[in-house]
């Protein structure tokens, strides 16, 4: 319930401090000058993900990375268009978002060189 | 080796040749779950329903009834539209804002206003809104003149940050308004009273007179009703005090020391640049860590040449804006003393814009050239912000002719 929604963030919030403080042994409650906790409810609010996802959903084995992989070239529907980011190719996770722009460049340059665009 | 360790050791080694066999089926695997899935796009989604509830876009409400609280201040209860689409409000942190959208004959501007009710007053329906007319107020003369029981307002979700956060702040709250700035505390204090907020507040409330005192009935009962949760002290600044419990003058240092555990409490201030001025400067002698004083955003700077550091060779100039906003590109009129989003404004641009404060990123927007004076006292620019020219048009003033690029309002 809404009502629910900032008690509960706090809650977690607090028992991940304490958990912070156990495992490190650092006293950080009370440096805190600003606090801001963000949930799935943060995420959908300001990138409209599906279900509040903060890198892209979680792949299932049947979809993985892999078969995504081997795939690519067969999965272009419309000329011009990669696709990238963490729905891309390599699936969620930053660092993969990072690769997957990568690879959509490459196609991209790749494209335009065969069509003699650029050299 | 005894028998354990033995037990251990026997492990059956199997071929990898089916995880190899697996690896090989997956492509073809994959495009007959595709072949059999079904094309019908997922609509639950109970993460951004949620969300939409808890930040709605905006909210259409509608006045209830207006209550006279003061010669100078009303307050307006308001319900929400249901004829355009808002059937609840959204729930709210006690402290936050509604920032207003309103038509001012053709001019389409924003203001924030303290939501002055309870957070459970949302759930039962309503928000309300004191509001005190300003001298001059562009907003709220229009508002005396046109707001009426049945009047249609639109707004953003509840937005802002002058909230008690039981991870930061202490459970002695120490509230300190001045004027109008006395209606967050009003939602503050219903909180603490309803337990939503389980703290102790003492509120020192500055007036310039005894008729300006906004809730002075309404915070009595609250006072004698929950006497270890909350304490209202009136500090009056005109000459003769007949009121029983007021103190004279200013919220002083030894106002604050004497009413308050000053080591062990939080501040919250909310009040004109003024009182800013002042009670930070008292508040000083006290060494407080940064995190124990909390400030609420305070709006449109009205007299920027006052600022510090504000260039008074700048005083009299106007300059050329040129606005890349959406698709459009536009050329207009600025005055060093007004603020740039105050331009757009006048210009129909309808910039997006909530805390008029520099704080909350709403206007944030790109300076492709040009200089600008920047509020020092509202400049929320992050370090990345610095170095690739973004900054807050609503507490921004131009220097020179300049151009800059604006989101477009959602």
């Amino acid at each position: 319930m809404p009502e629910d929604y900032f008690d509960l963030k706090t809650r977690i919030a607090d028992g991940l401090i304490d958990k912070f403080e156990k495992a490190t042994g650092a006293q950080i409650r009370d440096h805190i000058e600003e606090i801001e906790i963000a949930t799935p409810q943060t995420f959908s609010r300001f990138t409209g993900t599906y279900n509040g996802v903060i890198y892209g959903y979680e792949l299932e084995s049947w979809d993985s990375i892999v078969p995504r992989l081997q795939n690519m070239n067969d999965e272009k529907h419309i000329k011009g268009l990669e696709f990238c980011g963490g729905f891309g190719k390599r699936g969620h996770g930053y660092s993969s978002s990072l690769k997957d722009g990568e690879t959509a460049a490459l196609f991209t340059i790749q494209s335009l060189m065969k069509e003699g665009v650029i050299k | 080796m005894n028998q354990e360790n033995e037990k251990d050791l026997d492990i059956t080694i199997k071929s990898t040749s089916r995880d190899l066999l697996a690896f090989m089926k997956l492509s073809a695997n994959r495009k007959k779950r595709f072949e059999k899935a079904s094309s019908e796009p997922i609509k639950s989604d109970p993460m951004n329903e949620l969300a939409a509830k808890l930040h709605p876009v905006r909210q259409f409400l509608k006045i209830e009834s207006i209550k006279d609280e003061t010669k100078t201040t009303k307050t307006f209860k308001l319900i929400p539209d249901k004829d355009l689409g808002t059937n609840e409000f959204a729930y709210f942190r006690p402290g936050q804002y509604l920032s207003l959208k309103v038509n001012v004959d053709g001019t389409e501007i924003t203001r924030p206003y303290s939501i002055a009710s309870s957070p459970y007053d949302s759930l039962k329906g309503f928000y309300e809104l004191t509001i005190r007319k300003e001298e001059n107020g562009f907003l709220t003369n229009y508002i005396w003149e046109n707001w009426k029981e049945g009047t249609h307002i639109e707004s953003s979700g509840p937005e802002g940050f002058f909230y008690f956060d039981r991870l930061k702040d202490s459970k002695q709250i120490v509230g300190i308004a001045g004027g109008s700035g006395i209606t967050p505390f009003r939602s503050i204090a219903k909180a603490i009273a309803e337990e939503i907020i389980d703290a102790k507040l003492t509120l020192l409330y500055g007036s310039s007179n005894e008729d300006d005192i906004i809730y002075y009935d309404e915070f009595k009962a609250l006072e004698e009703k929950y006497p270890e949760r909350l304490k209202i002290v009136y500090i009056l600044s005109c000459e003769v005090v007949s009121l029983e419990g007021c103190e004279q003058g200013f919220i002083t240092a030894d106002i604050i020391s004497k009413y308050s555990d000053v080591i062990n409490s939080s501040f919250f201030l909310c009040g004109p640049q003024i009182m800013y001025n002042f009670v930070e400067n008292e508040l000083k002698q006290f060494n407080l860590p940064i995190r124990r004083i909390r400030r609420e955003a305070f709006g449109e700077v009205k007299d920027v040449i006052k600022l510090p550091g504000f260039p008074q060779e700048f005083a009299e100039k106007s300059f050329k804006m040129t606005v890349h906003i959406g698709e459009m590109a536009k050329v207009i009129p600025t005055l060093a003393t007004e603020s740039l989003i105050v331009a757009m404004e006048r210009a129909n641009l309808a910039p997006p814009s909530k805390c008029r404060s520099g704080e909350c990123g709403f206007c944030r927007s790109q300076l492709l050239s040009g200089d600008v004076f920047i509020n020092p006292i509202s400049d929320w620019r992050r370090a990345a912000d610095k170095k690739f020219g973004y900054f807050h048009p609503c507490s921004s003033y131009p220097l020179s002719d300049i151009e800059i690029k604006v989101p477009k309002d959602k």
